[in-house]
């Protein structure tokens, strides 16, 4: 797995050295909406708790990054770690309330919290109201340079996605989430405390994608609130997570893929291309909950990023 | 004085807002399924009924019965093509299909209905009013608030006297010990999600006719039932019906 990890590092290193800035944009795209998803599937898959309100992180994030910028004429980049603590502390501060509701009840609080915040922002003028706020400081800097550390944030992000991911999962807390997924009275029983550990969980997923979200509108110069509260983002996560299969690390990167084909594809059908997503979810649903990965692993027992490990005494 | 008024026109639509959470809170009280679809479909009963009152007879505002017939026939659909397939311990899967049929009942109306904001028009009956203790009421909002409590009424006392209530109100305490006794619960369950979207349907037309909608009211309408639910308590139907017209108050959406 080291190896595999040292391959795509130096990969996607050398990549913007052979690769046009038209398709580093789009690299950056896929690699930004892959950690969205991640970070829902992260949340879904090994922490337990659905929320239908992902999109709040990648607005806040990419609001707290403008703001900051903007305000202050520090170079977006090195912004992005105050990005991810605000964002992670924005995260324990509604976590107490929302963890009081469960399953859909708290699903949907997110989202109604993504929408108070939405509505706040349209109607602060100082934020940019309904019409969004532009990033001042990249407009004096080199383009090319701009592009090439947007690239490296982005690689760096579906980089941490999938390794970091691998790695949590096989830590402790990563273990300790995983029972606390699975059975909440057995992991408190064995010593697991669940409040904290969820905590934990729905902290580090938003906080990385209010990163995920900065690195987005960094990408595109300009954040409006409809833009970046959009539940359709909700709607791409959920679609890229639940086609690949919900709790693995390698199925968000077929949704992924699945997904940017199916665009291209569709662009230009409008609805009847988000009906086709809500369509797949369904019956992905029905046929195969565990997702296309879920196939691939029972059929073939190909698993390279098997979180569980053999069992000692085998039969 | 005009604060009055204010409280009683909450009252009048905290009925309603009531009736779109009732139908969400007793498929979550019979079944554990949390229809996240349910908003959506009460804007396509809506346009159900925006497309059958021309043909009622008598009174446009009864198209309400044809809708809720239609409506309760394709809760029977979804629960035993759709939802019974994926029921289980784990909610997860419920919800993810029923927010992926809400995506696609989304885009389908507007797709097909366009993105316009629509009404139901129920003739001059939208201007009548009286005066009640010295407040001017409109006839409209008092006659919708009269079919959400009769709604209320009527399936608190069918369920607590029939025979499908008794077997409904028994799979909802114990859907296994029933089985024992010889009923399908998915029967039941199909039956129970018919009622629920029967009720929301009935909802959607009555907001349908008070105001106006579009194929994108889903979402608030879903939140509307959510926070009615969370408000009023999951467990019973008339903690819902007190607890409304404290929410309604709030500014009216559309």
């Amino acid at each position: 797995m080291a190896i595999a990890a040292a391959v795509c590092f130096v990969a996607l290193a050398v990549t913007p050295m052979f690769v046009s800035q038209g398709n580093l944009r789009l690299m950056i795209e896929i690699f930004t909406v892959f950690a969205f998803a991640q970070s829902w599937n992260f949340l879904a898959g090994y922490v337990g708790l659905m929320s239908f309100g992902q999109q709040l992180f990648i607005g806040l994030g990419a609001y707290f990054l403008f703001v900051t910028s903007n305000a202050y004429g520090i170079n977006p980049f090195w912004l992005l770690p105050l990005v991810f603590v605000l964002c992670g502390l924005f995260a324990a501060a509604v976590a107490p309330f929302v963890f009081r509701l469960r399953d859909a009840y708290f699903a949907i609080s997110i989202w109604v919290i993504a929408e108070i915040v939405r509505l706040y922002i349209s109607q602060k003028d100082s934020l940019g109201s309904v019409s969004g706020l532009p990033l001042m400081v990249t407009r004096d800097m080199d383009r090319t340079v701009v592009a090439v550390s947007n690239f490296y944030v982005a690689a760096g992000l579906a980089f941490l996605g999938v390794f970091g991911l691998y790695w949590l999962a096989r830590r402790r807390i990563g273990l300790a989430l995983a029972a606390v997924r699975d059975n909440e009275g057995t992991a408190a029983a064995v010593g697991i405390n669940v409040w904290w550990t969820r905590f934990f969980g729905f902290v580090l997923a938003g906080g990385f994608a209010g990163v995920a979200g900065a690195t987005y509108y960094m990408s595109v110069f300009h954040v409006e609130p409809g833009g970046a509260f959009d539940p359709n983002w909700m709607v791409v996560m959920l679609f890229i997570v639940i086609i690949g299969g919900v709790g693995t690390v390698e199925g968000p990167i077929i949704g992924t893929a699945i997904y940017f084909l199916l665009r291209a594809w569709l662009s230009g059908t409008g609805n009847l291309y988000l009906m086709l997503l809500g369509a797949a979810a369904v019956v992905t649903m029905l046929v195969a909950s565990k997702g296309l990965w879920g196939i691939v692993t029972k059929r073939y027992g190909f698993e390279p990023f098997a979180t569980r490990r053999p069992s000692p005494n085998k039969p | 004085m005009i604060w009055l008024e204010t409280i009683a026109n909450g009252i009048l639509l905290g009925g309603l807002y009531a009736l779109i959470g009732l139908g969400l809170g007793f498929a979550f009280g019979v079944m554990r399924v949390v229809n996240v679809a349910q908003g959506d479909f009460i804007v396509a009963a809506a346009f159900i009924g925006l497309y059958l009152y021309p043909w009622t007879p008598l009174h446009p505002i009864l198209v309400i019965v044809p809708v809720a017939l239609i409506a309760f026939g394709i809760g029977i659909l979804l629960q035993r093509v759709l939802i019974n397939r994926v029921l289980g311990h784990d909610q997860i899967p419920q919800i993810l299909l029923t927010f992926g049929l809400a995506i696609v009942l989304r885009n389908g109306m507007v797709s097909w209905f366009g993105a316009n904001s629509q009404s139901i028009n129920v003739g001059n009956m939208r201007f009548w009013g009286f005066d009640f203790l010295g407040m001017r009421l409109g006839v409209l909002p008092v006659l919708v608030l009269v079919i959400a409590i009769m709604l209320f009424a009527a399936l608190r006392f069918w369920l607590n006297t029939s025979r499908m209530g008794r077997i409904i109100r028994a799979t909802a305490d114990d859907h296994q010990v029933v089985q024992l006794l010889g009923v399908n619960y998915r029967n039941v369950y199909a039956i129970a999600m018919g009622i629920a979207l029967a009720l929301s349907a009935v909802a959607g037309v009555l907001l349908a006719m008070r105001g106006s909608f579009t194929p994108y009211s889903g979402a608030d309408r879903l939140r509307i039932a959510f926070e009615v639910v969370v408000i009023g308590g999951l467990k019973t139907l008339s903690g819902e019906m007190i607890f409304r017209p404290t929410l309604a108050g709030t500014p009216p959406r559309t």
